[in-house]
């Protein structure tokens, strides 16, 4: 059964299981788009989660390995909330001060490209994928993405994009928003993209 | 009564962006020398200076790594850097996108009537070869199309080979000649640039 709440800074209702909500300290859920305000300063991250169960036998009972996602948000009370808006503000002044006037920044992490199973055990390349973390701003798959090369600039277009929300199985979404881990999905080869490498995003009207 | 322990396997936050640094599924965290932990996306952006070596002693493969050998501020040093050495390796190689250094050639016979296979053992000394691309053989000033049927070895969870770590090309062997010393290249989109 699917709980809802209301937001605890804005009221709007948010339900308990699209793996969006935040929590701030004493449970209080916290909607998608107010926990955004701030993970410019407090991203979500993930690591791996080893669970052991000992019987009272002192035998076995199951052991598990899944990904956990932390999330600093849980350690805030409403009053570090409300503290933090004016901080994260001025910490997305100074980037936009340091990166530029695009309408957001995409951080690589990874760019490789996915496999697919074509049946009869073979396995085939599919799209190419490039990976990280939006640094600054949000944006839509269908806005455009500029690679800056010492003087030159190269424009690519994403086909789509996935946010990863839950464990690590990434979701289509229509948008990325700051501070989201998600996946830019290319039909193309965009090999010119390293990791490290700070990718703009600029607005679809602004297409080179 | 049952008791149930939860153990987080991380070494820590990583000293550089301090997200959780595991090495367990493909993490790539490596240990500094002043102990602290670097995440593997961290690594993942200076590797390809610092590529992984393997030597055999005593019957045992020994992983050589320099990357262990810096401390957290040496390595915040180098990530500064890292994004201008990688365009001098860009521009050192005519722009292309990836470069694969051929140290060593094997031909795989694999059956009668079947074009034998190119085992070409090295090292991408920076970009990503994957499994199913196309890319050019360059012997002996001569440029050959190739397309790699497989990459093996290069990386834990997927077939391509990363920048740093040593990996195996298998390309189809007709009319193509290829010794150590070669280089295996992904031109990509170089004319758009």
């Amino acid at each position: 059964m699917n709980r809802t709440f209301a937001c605890t800074a804005c009221g709007r209702t948010v339900r308990e299981d699209d793996g969006e909500t935040a929590y701030l300290k004493d449970d209080l859920p916290l909607c998608r788009e107010c926990a955004a305000k701030i993970r410019i300063l407090y991203p979500r991250s993930f690591t791996w989660q080893s669970t052991y169960t000992e019987s009272s036998d002192g035998f076995d009972a199951g052991s598990d390995e899944r990904t956990v996602w932390v999330d600093p948000l849980a350690d805030m009370t409403m009053e570090e909330y409300r503290e933090a808006l004016p901080a994260a503000e001025s910490v997305r002044e100074r980037m936009r001060a340091e990166l530029g006037g695009g309408k957001a920044y995409f951080r690589v992490d990874d760019n490789k490209r996915r496999l697919k199973n074509a049946g009869k055990g073979r396995i085939v390349p599919s799209d190419y994928t490039v990976s990280g973390t939006v640094i600054l701003g949000s944006f839509t798959a269908e806005d455009t993405i500029r690679v800056h090369r010492r003087g030159k600039t190269l424009t690519v277009k994403a086909d789509s994009a996935e946010r990863i929300i839950k464990g690590l199985v990434p979701k289509p979404s229509e948008f990325l928003d700051e501070g989201c881990h998600g996946i830019l999905v290319f039909k193309e080869d965009v090999p010119f993209i390293y990791p490290g490498d700070i990718l703009e995003i600029c607005g679809q009207e602004e297409t080179v | 009564m049952a008791e149930t322990m939860v153990v987080r396997m991380d070494l820590g936050p990583c000293a550089v962006c301090g997200r959780p640094a595991f090495t367990v599924y493909g993490g790539g965290t490596v240990v500094l020398a002043d102990q602290a932990p670097l995440c593997g996306n961290c690594v993942r952006r200076i590797r390809f200076l610092y590529p992984v070596s393997q030597r055999m002693q005593r019957d045992m493969w020994i992983t050589d790594d320099a990357l262990v050998k810096l401390n957290t501020e040496e390595v915040r040093e180098v990530m500064k850097t890292a994004p201008d050495r990688l365009e001098n390796l860009r521009d050192a190689n005519d722009g292309c996108d990836a470069v694969f250094r051929v140290d060593q050639v094997q031909t795989e016979k694999t059956g009668l009537f079947r074009i034998p296979v190119l085992r070409l053992k090295g090292y991408p000394l920076y970009g990503r070869f994957n499994m199913g691309e196309d890319a050019v053989l360059i012997h002996e000033g001569t440029a050959y199309p190739v397309h790699l049927d497989d990459v093996a070895g290069g990386s834990l969870l997927s077939r391509a080979g990363e920048a740093g770590y040593e990996c195996t090309l298998k390309i189809p062997a007709k009319g193509i000649p290829a010794s150590p010393g070669d280089t295996v290249v992904k031109t990509g989109r170089q004319e758009k640039l």
